[in-house]
């Protein structure tokens, strides 16, 4: 851009004629927006569940459009509908915080009978026992996930034990991620509690010390997924409790030497689960959910995602999920009987402010 | 310059050119001031005079040139090493510090003790009658009052030399006034050098011992008050310090000698030092009015008849046209009602009051 | 003129007592009862409730204060929070007043450039400039790359990133444009005539400063410390990205309590705290920053340029000085620098070493639909932010300013409370009042959470033009014929014109780089910062750097393109004169 000093002179209608086409430029595709006859479905989903692309894709065959609200923790996945921020149709929520949805009356009791593609679902996951609240079912399964010790393959060999993260060798350099539903059983895990979900008093005093220990072994805390990996890849920590494996296949693709183990205290698994709410107790919103579990749909997501989705093994297969990706996931191992002994499904813990205070000192320091 | 070493301050060869400008804010200027002087700098705005001012007191350094105090050289020094203090043509006060505290701040910097600099304050505050308003805050004050807390800051140290930029230029008339008397019987008292900057000439004539005129950045005329009213240098003196007719005359031999000559009259006695076009200066109040046909005896005498009339209180100016030209002639109010537009006069003035320039 | 007088009923220009409640008066009461005080009773009065199995019971309750009273964790965050902010507010003024300094009374040309240099940063998202300081100060970031590889260290330190300096860094980051532009303001004010005769008494130039420039600035430096105190005190976003797990303060303990633990009266009573311990230390600031007298006239007449030959000492100083004065610059524009370096870098992670260029984000911004979505959404919402506030600053600004409304002083004071209050509990206040008013969620709320803020900062500086403003001028022009609002459009306006400009400039930058308020407003539809927050947590593309690198490139541009005509103008105008 040159100007010749003298020769252009916009006046300052001009400037003011020209900024007021770019605002109607830019505000053009508000306005001219497809309508929709439906009210649209919103959705509370995490990272990698619905892309945009397929909510797009699906919102043009069925005429109803669909607004995926990407959430980072379950926190957030209860404040946003619980005050009003958001009001959604879909909310995937893991199993343990099902029954505080329910009471909170942020969902209704399932529609089972509208959704055949359960069908579709793998027997090996035991989704019923968990879904189950006052004897209703309240949600189906979306995807279903570990949540294992992962570390630094080249500075250590496979751990089998959560203590690893309070070896003082890795003072500084353990990571764990910001949110207490699932950062907590992890901890009942490591001090050896009977149940988890259902802490005694002394349980309870063996997971302070546990905290109080384990942070001076702790500089980092990942917000999500994303930052995990930034962490992991900038040299930041070296092992630490692994939110989703696909953090360890991220930072593999980026030639980072991570791996994960099952530790032999037990491994916290999630379920995340549809759950529908009132507003969302529509024919079309249990279309679009039944779509979701179609086999397709299933293996779309799996190979962009490597998640587990809830496909069996063969239905992943015949849906067209690569070899390589399926080398990612769980899908393989999970066909063992004994791999699910080792995992310890998420749920409802015995007082979740208890908790929550716990671990607002403990991330304070002042535990 | 061997009056350099009685003069307190002087100024040898400043020369001043700013960045970007076209002419020098200041054009070679010398000059000295004694002990104890009242020493003003008469000229319109943009002559350089406020320039010679920061001058003096070290805001501006001389591209060239030196300025001198007591012999001593402090071009280089900076201002707050100078002997010298400024009232400022804003004033200047600290808004944030009370009356008190702004006369006593000099003191202060200087490393007075409290008591002792808050009641040397005091006692300059008393001097310029400010003493009850020490507890003020400069916000809470009038223009006239702020004006002599400014001086009495300026003077609270007894500086040798004072400079006051264009002090009363906010002040209505009967302010001023009062002002002018305070300022100089102030001046008296402490025996400080005032270099006094204005573009007032009542000002600068009423209360000078000397002044300095100035025009584009020279000194155009440096003496007394008379000198500078009544013999003045040049045309622009003469037209910038008091109130003239100038008149275009016209310088030829006329029987054997050089006779100046307004519109083909002659102006006996004129002295005219050289022939050609010239031009005659005559001061207002040295034009006198007559009956048309009065004998003039050895003045000048021109015909002409009133155009208007103006009424100034004390005197009336009574504008006459003589042919071609306008003169102005200013006569005392009591005896003047007869000045009435249409009447014909007669114009007359003392030749050796008329100072004329060839140029 | 009689049927002029007649027509509208005119009140003379300075009569502040209008002992009738004026109809232009009205507006400026329903907007403090709208969007102050309800929001505000909504805050105080849930933080006396209690919950009982994760509902609010409506039961008059001290329960939750008494918590807090107990609770060691949030005395030691609350006064963690309170003193990293300050300290960095602080650095932040130690820093800026020499720059400012330096721009105000130093620097003779340019001036306006050297200040526009510092806003600019403001217009790149905060989240991106501090997700750069990562880059920076991480393991394999360039500051422990530079130090070991000059061998000033053995092997990269953990002390820069993921500790208590790094949030102070950040904050102090933060900090800085706030306190230069306060302090920038506060020092061109200065008479130079004040300096002169403060030497001219005496007073050398270290004295000078300590008697006469100091005490004359300390309130703008007090205005400048208490905007960057504000803006980092409720930020919880920036220590959770730089400050690893000590990072921890107590906007997210506020957040938590709105959030996962569903307690609201806990987390309005920590909001309440929060809010009377800011507006503590925000009295006891300005109470340290005042200064007596008042400073008229608004020129700070600037001295001849000096051109005296400098002598190479002088010389060697004034470059050092230049040097000095250019370091806090690098500072400011080291973030954006990585930004636009990572803007080229072929890799998804954002991390050193660099894994070669490319310019496929660039190409990847065209068909990125849900950014483009925010980007257009962050525009509309700036713009209605501004229209709404400008407007509504304007006209309060005028029935305040000719006392159509009673008590003037304490609506101008009232109506800026929400600029005072922590971004977090802001943010939970308008949740509280939008929700009672039924709006959903989305654009409106946004609109309505910014223009709480931004709307009081328009009011200041229209009001401080008002103020200066000739009183006779609206009498000229009623005395010329014209009514009101002829008077308005013809004469008040215009002369007013160049504050409205330089505050709806001001409101876009601070409506476009909101996070705090907006994430607690924006439901399904974020705004660009809240959509790079949400990026930065699952999924960041590096389109983001590129977006926000043509952002800055473009406000460069558009600066340079308004110096130019601005210039131009001035040029035109000075032709005009001669």
């Amino acid at each position: 851009m040159t100007f010749h000093t003298g020769e252009w002179a916009p006046s300052r209608r001009n400037v003011m004629k020209g900024m007021g086409a770019a605002v109607a430029t830019l505000a053009a595709p508000g306005v001219l927006r497809r309508a929709y006859a439906q009210e649209p479905i919103v959705l509370l989903t995490w990272e990698t569940y619905h892309d945009p692309a397929w909510c797009q894709e699906w919102s043009a065959a069925n005429g109803v459009e669909v607004k995926p609200v990407v959430i980072g923790s379950v926190d957030e996945l209860f404040s946003q509908p619980f005050s009003g921020a958001v009001q959604p149709d879909v909310m995937y929520i893991e199993t343990g915080s099902l029954p505080r949805f329910k009471e909170a009356g942020l969902i209704v009791p399932f529609d089972t009978a509208k959704v055949p593609n359960i069908a579709n679902i793998t027997p090996n996951l035991a989704w019923k026992k968990y879904t189950d609240v006052g004897g209703e079912v309240v949600a189906v399964p979306y995807n279903w996930g570990t949540q294992p010790l992962m570390y630094n393959a080249d500075a250590m060999a496979a751990p089998d034990s959560w203590r690893a993260l309070w070896d003082e060798k890795y003072r500084g350099k353990v990571n764990i991620f910001d949110d207490c539903t699932i950062c907590f059983p992890m901890i009942a895990l490591s001090v050896g509690a009977k149940d988890p979900f259902n802490l005694t008093d002394a349980d309870f005093a063996a997971c302070e010390e546990a905290l109080r220990t384990l942070r001076p072994q702790i500089r980092t805390i990942a917000r999500g997924f994303d930052d995990a990996v930034t962490i992991y890849a900038a040299g930041e920590a070296l092992l630490g409790y692994c939110q989703n494996i696909a953090v360890v296949t991220s930072l593999q693709d980026k030639g980072k030497n991570f791996a994960y183990s099952l530790p032999k205290e037990g491994t916290p698994t999630w379920i995340d689960c549809t759950g529908v709410s009132k507003k969302g107790d529509r024919d079309i919103v249990y279309k679009f959910i039944n779509d979701n579990l179609s086999t397709k749909w299933q293996a779309r997501f799996i190979e962009a995602s490597t998640n587990n989705g809830v496909l069996d093994l063969a239905e992943a297969k015949a849906g067209g999920v690569s070899e390589a990706t399926l080398k990612r996931t769980n899908i393989p191992d999970s066909q063992a009987g004994d791999f699910w002994e080792k995992l310890v499904i998420l749920q409802k813990p015995e007082d979740f402010e208890r908790r929550l205070q716990i671990w607002n000192d403990f991330k304070a320091g002042t535990l | 310059m061997a009056k350099t070493s009685q003069a307190i301050l002087a100024l040898a060869g400043i020369d001043k050119t700013y960045d970007g400008a076209a002419r020098p804010a200041l054009d070679r200027i010398s000059l000295t001031v004694a002990p104890g002087e009242f020493f003003s700098i008469l000229g319109p705005s943009g002559s350089g005079k406020t320039t010679l001012l920061r001058m003096i007191a070290g805001f501006e350094r001389p591209d060239v040139g030196r300025v001198l105090m007591d012999g001593v050289d402090i071009t280089d020094v900076p201002p707050f090493r100078r002997d010298v203090r400024t009232v400022f043509q804003s004033y200047a006060l600290f808004p944030h510090m009370s009356v008190l505290e702004n006369v006593a701040y000099p003191l202060r910097m200087a490393g007075a003790r409290k008591a002792e600099r808050l009641s040397k304050a005091r006692d300059c505050l008393a001097l310029v009658s400010m003493g009850d308003f020490a507890a003020r805050m400069p916000h809470q004050l009038s223009g006239g009052q702020r004006q002599r807390v400014a001086l009495a800051r300026a003077i609270v140290c007894r500086p040798r030399v004072l400079l006051l930029d264009e002090p009363l230029g906010a002040l209505d008339l009967r302010l001023r006034q009062q002002m002018q008397h305070m300022l100089v019987s102030l001046q008296r008292e402490l025996g400080i050098a005032f270099v006094y900057v204005t573009h007032d000439q009542g000002e600068a004539l009423s209360m000078s011992d000397r002044v300095a005129v100035m025009s584009e950045g020279r000194i155009a005329q440096l003496g007394t008050p008379r000198e500078i009213y009544f013999d003045p240098a040049s045309e622009f003196v003469a037209q910038f310090v008091g109130r003239s007719n100038l008149l275009p005359i016209e310088a030829a031999p006329h029987e054997g000698n050089l006779t100046a000559l307004l519109g083909g009259r002659v102006l006996p006695g004129v002295s005219v030092p050289r022939s050609g076009p010239a031009r005659m200066a005559i001061r207002f109040e040295c034009v006198r009015l007559a009956d048309a046909g009065h004998p003039s005896g050895e003045a000048c005498a021109i015909e002409g008849v009133v155009e208007d009339v103006l009424f100034l209180g004390n005197a009336l100016e009574v504008n006459v046209r003589c042919g071609d030209h306008s003169i102005i002639a200013a006569v005392p109010t009591m005896g003047g009602e007869g000045y009435r537009p249409g009447r014909p006069v007669r114009v007359m003035f003392d030749p050796g009051q008329a100072t004329v320039f060839h140029g | 003129m009689a049927d002029i007088a007649s027509d509208m009923p005119l009140a003379p220009a300075r009569s502040l007592r209008f002992h009738r409640i004026s109809v232009l008066g009205w507006p400026v009461y329903a907007w403090f009862i709208a969007l102050v005080l309800v929001p505000n009773l909504l805050l105080i009065g849930t933080s006396f409730l209690r919950t009982s199995n994760g509902f609010i019971v409506f039961d008059p309750s001290f329960a939750s204060y008494l918590r807090l009273w107990k609770s060691s964790s949030f005395q030691f965050l609350l006064v963690k929070t309170l003193a990293t902010s300050f300290g960095a507010a602080a650095i932040g003024c130690l820093i800026a007043y020499p720059m400012a300094y330096y721009a105000a009374r130093v620097v003779q040309k340019n001036r306006s450039v050297l200040v526009l240099l510092v806003i600019i940063p403001l217009w790149i998202s905060l989240l991106m400039r501090v997700f750069a300081w990562r880059m920076i100060l991480g393991q394999n970031g360039i500051l422990n790359s530079a130090l070991v590889g000059s061998g000033l260290l053995d092997q990269p330190s953990e002390a820069f990133l993921y500790t208590g300096f790094s949030v102070l860094l950040t904050y102090t980051y933060i900090s800085i444009p706030f306190c230069f532009i306060a302090i920038f303001t506060g020092l061109e004010k200065i008479p130079h005539a004040l300096i002169e005769a403060s030497q001219d008494s005496g007073a050398s130039s270290w004295q000078t400063f300590r008697h006469v420039v100091w005490p004359l600035s300390r309130p703008s430096v007090a205005i400048g410390f208490s905007l960057a105190f504000l803006m980092t005190v409720g930020d919880y976003v920036t220590p959770s990205m730089v400050g690893g797990i000590d990072g921890t303060m107590i906007g997210m303990v506020i957040a938590s309590q709105f959030g996962i633990a569903n307690n609201w009266p806990y987390g309005a009573a920590i909001a309440v705290c929060l809010m009377v311990s800011v507006g503590v230390v925000l009295a006891l600031v300005m109470w340290a920053g005042q200064t007596r007298g008042v400073l008229t006239g608004d020129e700070g007449a600037r001295p001849p340029a000096a051109t005296h030959r400098l002598t190479s000492g002088k010389r060697l100083l004034r470059a050092g000085g230049r040097v000095l004065f250019a370091l806090p610059y690098l500072f400011l524009y080291a973030p954006l620098a990585i930004m636009v370096l990572m803007s080229f870098n072929d890799s998804t992670v954002q991390a050193f070493p660099l894994s070669g260029a490319t310019l496929r984000w660039y190409a990847e911004l065209a068909g990125d639909q849900p950014m483009l979505a925010a980007v257009q959404r962050s525009l509309i919402v700036g713009f209605l932010v501004v229209l709404v506030s400008g407007v509504a600053a304007t006209g309060f600004a005028f029935a305040l300013h000719y006392g159509r409304v009673r008590r003037a002083r304490f609506f101008e004071f009232a109506l800026a409370v929400p600029v005072a209050i922590p971004g977090v509990v802001l943010g939970i206040v308008m949740v509280l009042a939008t929700q009672l008013a039924q709006i959903p969620s989305g654009v409106g709320r946004i609109v309505i959470g910014q223009a709480s803020f931004v709307m009081p900062v328009m009011l200041m500086i229209i009001l401080a033009r008002l103020r200066r403003l000739d009183g006779a001028l609206l009498e000229a022009s009623m005395d010329s014929g014209a009514n009101h609002w002829q008077s308005f459009v013809h004469v008040l306006f215009p002369s007013i014109r160049g504050a409205i400009i330089g505050g709806a400039l001001l409101g876009f930058t601070l409506s476009a780089d909101d996070v705090m308020v907006t994430l607690f407003l924006a439901g399904t539809s974020p705004t660009l910062p809240i959509w790079v927050w949400n990026q930065m947590r699952f999924g960041f593309t590096p389109s983001v750097n590129a977006i926000f690198t043509l952002v800055g490139v473009g406000s460069l541009l558009a600066i340079l393109v308004c110096n130019r005509l601005i210039f131009h103008a001035q040029t035109r105008g000075r032709g005009e004169e001669a």
